[in-house]
């Protein structure tokens, strides 16, 4: 998380403690960054305002009930991940394997693991336009490695966070993580503008 | 490799060091950059994260207004709510707006909801406020049919229905028969009974026949076979079946569902009283007159013993 809130402080706790500030502050902070997570899990935009709202909500109703046992961001996510899931049920769409057909010249990528949960083909092709090419990238990944990806690289959880969070091995997000890389790497590459981008990205950093 | 002591050399180990902070605490990076190898990859590795980190995060989620909107209306909905009815109020139509905007079947209940509230007022209307429609007898005199001008109707005339032709009576084939239709002939002549059969008298259903009209008939075939003359015939049965007929006549009397066969009879009786065949009985001959009269007036019910009493009193005075 990338917000403007103080991030030691725990915004729950405050609101406990009649500190409604610090909620607000992670409210105005953090919404993009949950828009954007929603958005690269494949959601359309006003389903992702409306998944934002809900987890924003459900963490303002948990206050009364809230024992914190960890960092405040990654019991957020999970919150979130959470909503994803409800919200992909509701719409009655489960994460399926399909077919990369078309990006698997070496076979050596049989199938990857792409949810389903999105909109439709078009929309989905719109939405990597929007994203750019590693978002585009990003969303050839299966379920698991975006989602390990996403909360490890992006969101800057730790591993035993991310495990905790998906409920799998600290092991298993190691080796999604690896794997999750590897095929970026090898989508990414070969793009001589994606290494102009990588280069200006070095030069900026 | 045994990565809790070694430095991690692996590509997995370096992302694990790389992203993890809890590995990334366990070794500090000159001692990984000791190896030329796994620093080049870690840089590598490095770069590549920090490329997509960077690239990611600097993707715009929502133009800034709408973001400003989304703050807003989680800001209203959680710290800022409004407490009081009216936030009560907003807080349900927000609910229904999330509702109907989620499932199909709830706004088509709604719409229907909607519609029959909105003809509540209407039906109430027409059934207390709007006046009953006025009911009014209208009594005028009007021309009579026959006063207006007579016009000749453009339709043709409907062909009047012809009556049915009478069935033709059975050829007689015998001399039984042959008397039947001369009797036939003359109640016909008479007026005791019309073409379509008997006029007079209670109706032909509720007639009580049975073997009383043979009786009839067969005095009739044998004052027939008697001739003009009184020559010919058979005397010993006519005075038979007079006798029984007398007896019929007297057993029957005034029963009302006997008065056609008692005109029937009681013409038979006469006849062979005035060709001289029947023994003279006043009393009889008197009711037979009565009988007849009655039967050619549609009285014959009333011809029960007091009537014929009471005509027998005036024939007496008229004499």
């Amino acid at each position: 998380m990338k917000g403007t809130w103080d991030s030691d402080r725990d915004p729950l706790v405050a609101l406990q403690a009649g500190d409604a500030a610090l909620f607000e502050a992670f409210v105005a902070g953090e919404s993009p960054t949950f828009l954007a997570f929603f958005r690269r899990l494949g959601v359309g935009p006003s389903e992702a305002e409306d998944l934002v709202q809900e987890v924003f909500l459900k963490l303002f109703r948990h206050a009364d009930t809230y024992q914190p046992s960890g960092r405040f961001e990654a019991f957020a996510f999970r919150i979130a991940r959470n909503a994803w899931i409800d919200r992909s049920r509701r719409r009655g769409v489960r994460p399926r394997l399909v077919s990369a057909a078309g990006d698997d010249d070496d076979g050596d990528r049989p199938g990857l693991e792409v949810p389903d949960a999105g909109p439709g083909p078009e929309a989905r092709t719109e939405t990597r336009e929007e994203a750019g090419r590693v978002s585009a990238a990003l969303s050839q990944l299966s379920e698991g490695q975006r989602m390990v990806f996403e909360l490890g690289v992006v969101q800057e959880l730790a591993y035993h966070e991310i495990a905790r969070l998906l409920e799998i091995p600290e092991g298993t997000v190691k080796s999604r993580m690896f794997h999750a890389v590897r095929k970026l790497r090898t989508l990414l590459e070969p793009d001589t503008d994606t290494a102009d981008g990588v280069a200006r990205g070095r030069a900026s950093s | 490799m045994d990565f809790e002591q070694d430095p991690p050399r692996a590509e997995e180990e370096l992302l694990a060091w790389l992203l993890d902070e809890r590995t990334r605490r366990r070794h500090g990076r000159e001692e990984l950059e000791a190896d030329p190898g796994v620093r080049s990859r870690l840089e590598g590795l490095e770069g590549f994260i920090e490329d997509c980190r960077a690239e990611l995060r600097t993707e715009e989620a929502a133009p800034v207004e709408r973001l400003a909107q989304l703050q807003r209306e989680v800001l209203a909905r959680t710290t800022r709510a409004d407490v009081s009815w009216r936030g009560d109020l907003r807080l349900m139509g927000g609910f229904l707006r999330q509702r109907l905007s989620t499932s199909v079947v709830l706004r088509v209940v709604a719409a229907s909801l909607l519609v029959h509230i909105a003809a509540l007022p209407v039906l109430a209307y027409y059934t207390w406020v709007a006046p009953a429609p006025e009911r009014r007898l209208v009594i005028d005199v009007r021309e009579f049919p026959s006063e207006l001008p007579y016009r000749e109707s453009e339709q043709e005339p409907e062909p009047v229905p012809q009556a049915p032709e009478l069935p033709e009576l059975p050829e007689a084939t015998s001399t039984a028969g042959s008397a039947a239709e001369l009797f036939h002939e003359r109640l016909v002549a008479q007026g005791l009974i019309d073409l379509d059969g008997f006029s007079h008298g209670p109706p032909p259903e509720t007639v009580v026949w049975g073997d009383e009209l043979g009786l009839v008939l067969r005095c009739e075939q044998l004052l027939d076979e008697r001739g003009v003359d009184g020559a010919g015939g058979r005397p010993e049965h006519l005075a038979f079946a007079l006798g029984q007929l007398r007896s019929k006549l007297v057993e029957l009397g005034t029963a009302e569902e006997r008065a056609a066969w008692r005109a029937l009879a009681a013409s038979s009786w006469l006849r062979a009283g005035a060709a001289g065949v029947a023994p003279r009985d006043a009393e009889l001959d008197g009711r037979c007159h009565t009988w007849l009269r009655a039967a050619g007036h549609g009285a014959g019910p009333l011809a029960g013993e007091p009537w014929r009493e009471l005509f027998r009193q005036a024939e007496g005075e008229l004499e």
